[in-house]
This record gives C-alpha cells, sequence and structure tokens, in this order.
C-alpha cells in the first residue's frame, strides 16, 4: 500500500508540474471564461449605455459628432457625459474635425429619417469585435429625442421586459418558464438549446477527460518502458502496485480535470445572466451528479488500464499515437452513438449501449441527462462496467509483467487482445 | 553462503536462444565477475536472475529462495543504459527511486546528499537528468542502485562512460561495499576492469559457461609454460629456454617441455645475473578468452 501511494503522489506531482497538462486541465477553462467574461463585459457595457445609469460611470467614451438634417436633435440625454456628442452644421465640418481627431467618429441624420429609419455612420476604425463602435450612444440619444426628452420611458422601451421570476416548481406548481418540455434536458426542449445540448455537453466533458486521461497513460507507460525505467519499478513494486497507483492517480487528476471544466461552465452560465442560463425552475438532480462521478470513475477504470496494457505492450514511444487510436475505438464509437441517439434516448439501442461496459460511461450519462432512466439500468451497468474494470485491471496488472514489458515485439490489437485474455 | 544460485537456465526469445546453459553461484561478500564478449548472454542472464524474465529451463534462488516481492527492497539492480527518469530533477528521481525501495523520502534525501557529494554531483542534483553528461547519468545509475543499502547489488556495465578517475571511484566504493558485507555481482565485456575487483569470475560465450571459479587458479590454469624476469643488463642465453620475447620492462621466456621456473631461476643465478624480477607468466581474461573460444570452435 505504502509503494502504491508513493507511486500516486510521484504521478499526481509530476502530472501537476507538467506545463501540457495544466494548459489542458486548467488553462483552457481559464482561458475560456476570461474570454467569455470579456465579451460579457464588452456587451453589457454596450447595453448599459442605453440605459443610461452606467453611462454615467462609464468614462472611456469617446467623442463623436453629428449632422442632424432631420432637426430631430434638440438635447443631449443627461446621463451621457459631457462632449460625448457634438453637433455639427454639415459634413465637410464634421469631416475636418475626424480628420484632426477632435473627434472618433460622426453620425449623418439624414432628413427622411423618420420615415426610412436609415443613418450613416462614419468610423476609421471599426472595431473588429464589436462592429457597432459606441453607435447605441447614438440609438439611446435618438429613443430619447424622439419621445420628447422622456428618459424614464426611453429607459423603457429600452429595457422593455423587466422580468420578476417566481419559481413555483418546488411547490409542485408550474414552472415559471413558460415550455413545460425544457424542465427536462434532450432534444425536447426546442426553446432553449443550452438545455437541448446539455447531455451532449456533459457526455463530451466525460469523454474528453477519460480520453486525455487514458492517452497520458499510455504515454507514460511507454515512455517508462522507452526509457527502461520500467526495469527498475518492476524491481521495486509489484505490477499492481505499479498499475494501481498510476491508474489511481490519474483518475484523481481526470476528476480534476472535470471538476475546472465543470466549474468553469458554471461560471460561464454565472457571468452569462440572462442569455446564458437555465430557466428558473430548471435543476439538474444531484442524482446526476453522483451518477456522472460513478461511470467517470469507471469509465476511467477501464479505459486507463486498457490504455496502460496497450503502452505494456507498445515497443516504442513513436507508436503511441496509432496504439492510442486502435485502443480508444470503443469509446469513440460510443461517443459517436451517444450523438445520434441523444435524440432516441431510450431506444432499445440506446438502452443496451449504455448497459454495455465499454459504452456505458458515456451513453448511460447522456441517457441519465435527460432522464427517465429506470434505476436498475445504471445500477446494472455501474456493476457490469466495475466487474469489467476489475477483470482489465487485473489483466494488466498481469501484463506489466517484464516478459511482456520488455519483450520489443511491435503492437498490435491481435496481440493486445491475446494478451488481455490470456492474463486472466 | 550462497546468495544466489543459478542451475542450467536456458532462455530463447523466438527462434534466437540468448542463454543456453548457465550456471553460477555468488556468495555472500563477494564481488563476482558475470562476464563475456557482447551478446553472449549476460544481461538475459540477469535479467532472468531476477526474475524479469522467466527461464524457459534451469533454476533460480536469490537471497535464500525464488524472487519474491519482499527481497526486491534487499536488492539494487543497475541496468545497462538508461533507467533514470530523464524529464525531472536528478535529486527528485533518485529519491522516488528510493522510496520505492522502502525508504522515506527523508532518510533518502539526506543519504542521497552524501553520495551526490562523493561522485561530484551536488551542484547538478537540481538540474534535469537529460541535462547531465553520460558520465553523471550512469554515476547517478549507480547510486540509485545502492542508496537503499541493499544486501545484493547487481550492476550491469558499471564503467561505461566512465573516465579514469570516476572509474577508481567506483571500484573504491566497490570495494567499500564488500568490506561491509555486500554480495556485488558485476556484469561487464570489459573483462580487465574486473580483473582488479572480483573474486570469482563466470566467462560465458554465446549463452554457455566458458570458465568459472576463482580468478588467480583460472590464471594459473591457463598460465602458458613461461616466466616474466626482468633484469640489470642483458639476459644472457639460458638452458631451459626455448624462446625469449622482448617485452616493455621485462622479457617473457617460454620454457622448454620438462623444466620448471625453478630451472630457469636457477641458470639466472648460476650466470650471476642480477634478477630484479621474476614471476610466473599469468595471462590477461582477454588473453585467456580469446584462447577459450579458440579451443572451443577447433
Amino acid at each position: 500500500m505504502r509503494k502504491t501511494l508513493e507511486i500516486m503522489r510521484y504521478e499526481l506531482v509530476s502530472a501537476l508540474k507538467r506545463p501540457s497538462f495544466l494548459l489542458f486541465a486548467f488553462g483552457l477553462p481559464i482561458i475560456v471564461v476570461i474570454a467569455f467574461t470579456g465579451y460579457s463585459f464588452f456587451k453589457s457595457n454596450q447595453a448599459a449605455g442605453g440605459g443610461g445609469e452606467q453611462a454615467q460611470e462609464d468614462k472611456g467614451l469617446e467623442t463623436e459628432g453629428y449632422i442632424d438634417l432631420a432637426g430631430l436633435i434638440t438635447i443631449i440625454p443627461s446621463d451621457l457625459p459631457a462632449n460625448t456628442l457634438v453637433s455639427y452644421s454639415n459634413e465637410v465640418e464634421a469631416q475636418t474635425a475626424l480628420e484632426a481627431e477632435k473627434i472618433s467618429a460622426y453620425y449623418i441624420i439624414p432628413e427622411d429619417y423618420i420615415e426610412t429609419g436609415e443613418l450613416v455612420y462614419i468610423h476609421p476604425k471599426i472595431n473588429p469585435i464589436s462592429e457597432g463602435g459606441q453607435d447605441w450612444v447614438m440609438r439611446w440619444t435618438l429613443y430619447v429625442n424622439l419621445l420628447g426628452g422622456d428618459m424614464e420611458m426611453a429607459s423603457n422601451i429600452w429595457y422593455p421586459a423587466d422580468f420578476i421570476r417566481h419559481d413555483l416548481s418546488k411547490t409542485g406548481g408550474a414552472s415559471g418558464d413558460s415550455s413545460g418540455e425544457c424542465m427536462t434536458p434532450g432534444y425536447t426542449c426546442e426553446s432553449n438549446a443550452l438545455i437541448q445540448l446539455l447531455p451532449l455537453g456533459i457526455m463530451l466533458i466525460i469523454y474528453i477527460s477519460i480520453m486525455s486521461g487514458g492517452s497520458y497513460l499510455l504515454r507514460l507507460v511507454s515512455s517508462e518502458k522507452d526509457s527502461r525505467v520500467m526495469e527498475l519499478l518492476l524491481l521495486s513494486a509489484s505490477p499492481s502496485q505499479l498499475l494501481n497507483g498510476k491508474v489511481i492517480s490519474y483518475c484523481l487528476l481526470g476528476f480534476l480535470q472535470v471538476l475546472a471544466w465543470f466549474g468553469a461552465v458554471y461560471l460561464i452560465f454565472s457571468i452569462g445572466g440572462t442569455t446564458l442560463n437555465f430557466p428558473p425552475g430548471f435543476e439538474l438532480p444531484v442524482s446526476l451528479f453522483i451518477w456522472g462521478l460513478v461511470f467517470f470513475v469507471l469509465g476511467y477504470a477501464v479505459y486507463a488500464s486498457m490504455m496502460a496494457g496497450a503502452g505494456a505492450l507498445t515497443p516504442k514511444l513513436s507508436q503511441y499515437t496509432s496504439v492510442y487510436f486502435i485502443v480508444t475505438i470503443p469509446l469513440m464509437i460510443s461517443y459517436l452513438f451517444s450523438i445520434v441517439l441523444a435524440r432516441r434516448p431510450h431506444s432499445p439501442l440506446a438502452v443496451g449501449l449504455s448497459i454495455f461496459p465499454l459504452s456505458a460511461p458515456v451513453m448511460m450519462i447522456t441517457r441519465l441527462t435527460v432522464g427517465g432512466v429506470p434505476i436498475w439500468q445504471p445500477i446494472m451497468a455501474a456493476g457490469l462496467t466495475l466487474f469489467m474494470a476489475v477483470l482489465i485491471i487485473r489483466a494488466v496488472a498481469r501484463m506489466f509483467h517484464a516478459q511482456i514489458l520488455l519483450s520489443g515485439q511491435p503492437f498490435s490489437i491481435t496481440r493486445y487482445l491475446k494478451a488481455l485474455v490470456n492474463s486472466q | 553462503m550462497t546468495q544466489v544460485k543459478v542451475s542450467h537456465i536456458a532462455k530463447s526469445f523466438g527462434s534466437v536462444k540468448a542463454v543456453r546453459d548457465v550456471t553460477f553461484e555468488v556468495d555472500k561478500g563477494e564481488i563476482f565477475g558475470l562476464l563475456g564478449p557482447n551478446g553472449a548472454g549476460k544481461t538475459t542472464t540477469l535479467r532472468v536472475m531476477l526474475d524479469i524474465f522467466k527461464p524457459d529451463t534451469g533454476t533460480v534462488s536469490v537471497l535464500g529462495g525464488p524472487m519474491s516481492e519482499e527481497k526486491k527492497d534487499l536488492i539494487g539492480y543497475m541496468p545497462e543504459e538508461r533507467g533514470l527518469y530523464q524529464d525531472i530533477p536528478l535529486e527528485r528521481c533518485l529519491v522516488y527511486l528510493a522510496t520505492l525501495k522502502g525508504l522515506t523520502a527523508g532518510e533518502a534525501r539526506k543519504r542521497l546528499q552524501e553520495y551526490l557529494e562523493r561522485f561530484d554531483l551536488l551542484p547538478h542534483k537540481n538540474k534535469k537528468v537529460k541535462e547531465l553528461s553520460k558520465g553523471m547519468q550512469q554515476k547517478a545509475q549507480i547510486i540509485a542502485a545502492i542508496l537503499h543499502q541493499p544486501d545484493l547489488i547487481i550492476i550491469d556495465e558499471p564503467f561505461t562512460s566512465l573516465d579514469p578517475i570516476n572509474m577508481q571511484l567506483v571500484k573504491d566504493l566497490m570495494g567499500e561495499l564488500r568490506e561491509d558485507g555486500v554480495t556485488i555481482l558485476m556484469s561487464t565485456h570489459q573483462m580487465h576492469q574486473v580483473e582488479e575487483l572480483s573474486d570469482r569470475i563466470l566467462l560465458i560465450n554465446e549463452g554457455k559457461n566458458v570458465l568459472y571459479g576463482n580468478l588467480d587458479s583460472i590464471r594459473r590454469d591457463y598460465a602458458g609454460h613461461a616466466v616474466m624476469v626482468q633484469t640489470v643488463g642483458e639476459i644472457p642465453r639460458l638452458p631451459f629456454v626455448e624462446t625469449m620475447v622482448r617485452l616493455n620492462s621485462a622479457t617473457k621466456l617460454i620454457l622448454t617441455e620438462g623444466s620448471t621456473p625453478q630451472d630457469v631461476l636457477g641458470a639466472l643465478v648460476a650466470q650471476d645475473v642480477a634478477v630484479e624480477k621474476f614471476e610466473i607468466a599469468l595471462p590477461t581474461l582477454d588473453e585467456i578468452f580469446i584462447k577459450v573460444v579458440k579451443e572451443e570452435s577447433e
């Protein structure tokens, strides 16, 4: 046990010091969250300007000009900072001011603006993120002027609905959301893409985590063989200690990775506000997270052990990519099936695949996210997957004998399957 | 007391017979040399001995019985080449390997400091292993094999990549370990390196025992009918001598059949020659090996 812990500790520390792992497990979610936060901040600034309240706080607005040929603008909204909009009598003056960099852009409000609703916005430096620049300033100014200077009414039109939501679902009443079909994730929910794609999203995170963790393990074993470290390890610890230490540590790392990715998704939803959020009353059941954890761990044990076994048979680190592809074929197939069967999560094929151990970790999670799965099915699937995990770990532990590890024979799927079967 | 007993082992890989029939014993506290040219089957013999490979035939007993998990902590092994994690700092690598041999990380670190200092590796302990020279990596591998103070040390080609100074450092260390009662099995194709260290040797070729036993006895057995003589001035023509071969600092006298070294010494004294050195001409292990292999092929 002590040696297993030493191996686990070493592998955990090594992985957490590896830039590639840190980047994939934690760096990418952080980058996504930062990018989304920046985008949301930018968008909210744009929108808030129209609302008026935040505009007062915004000291970063550029000065822009306008030529009001329609004679509409009589007042500049009081919530805009002074000199945000400067009036010019003709375009030549505005152009001269633009060239002198006194203004950053200007608008031309044509005489027939009321009839056509069209105006011209001259902006020399279009921002690739927001092509509209700060055109909301003019939009807000027009709102206020068209409503005779009534800023409160303009604000109400800008934000026509300020919903006060009451969640009645907990008391058994109807959901605050209008569409009842969106109370369960999946394709039945057509009004909310987030809920519609949720099963695939959760399945994808688990799929990627199992694949990436298994890949690290395959690479690790392959490189230890290549560098002859394996010879020393085999003379220091038992094959099962080696395998358990590695599989458990990478399972923990995979779990950390899943947490990081789910955390990122949670943060994005939190930042997303009303544009990216579940409807009120919608809650994912706690049991889904428990089952998710169970199937992640079991799926990881099955595939990571298979990868370790493949690593044991891979004579050279350079063959790692092709071996990885071969071993993950069952998982990839079940991933593809999950995408197709997400529309029919309770079809016989979907049920069968969700119980079959090699596809259960991915397929059962997809079905459980949708809901309506009889309890015996995940229990049976978990039991079978656990049984298979034990068989594979035992077989691979026997494959970890140096006879195989140091043989130098090329990897082949036939040899791999024979080794798995003969090790039982 | 026998620490290792290898009895008629054979091991094949496909159609290649790496070891055909090897038998030897290693006693406690001795330095045993497993010698032979490249491809003779030395490394395979060691791996069979350590239960890394199962023998096709034959039996192995290590530290009083079959190899077991418990015995792993009592054995130090240095594979022929590499065997260290390349992408981590030297200290971390060696401490980790020592903890797998039963030491606590603290104890391993403490012992390691002494060895790193002795092998002049202390300034490099935070460097990644792959950044070290081959010689440094070789020394690090030797440390990895002895850090947990095993009862039995097995080292495969210990002198590879070492300069003469470090070679002597390793030889001195081996001598000290022997004095402490540690059993050392050293495998190499550099036979001359083992001559001054080993008590007994096994010379194998093409997977079979060629010579086995006490090193001095073997050399005496293969000593030609000759003596090495160094004198003041020229050596006169002597009875009992068939041929005289002048070497760098001495002359090798090949004796006639039926004569003895004592006859030659007597003749030298009788002719009033000032003798500075007189010894039985013992062959080197290289010379013995070449002779044996030639005899076998004939």
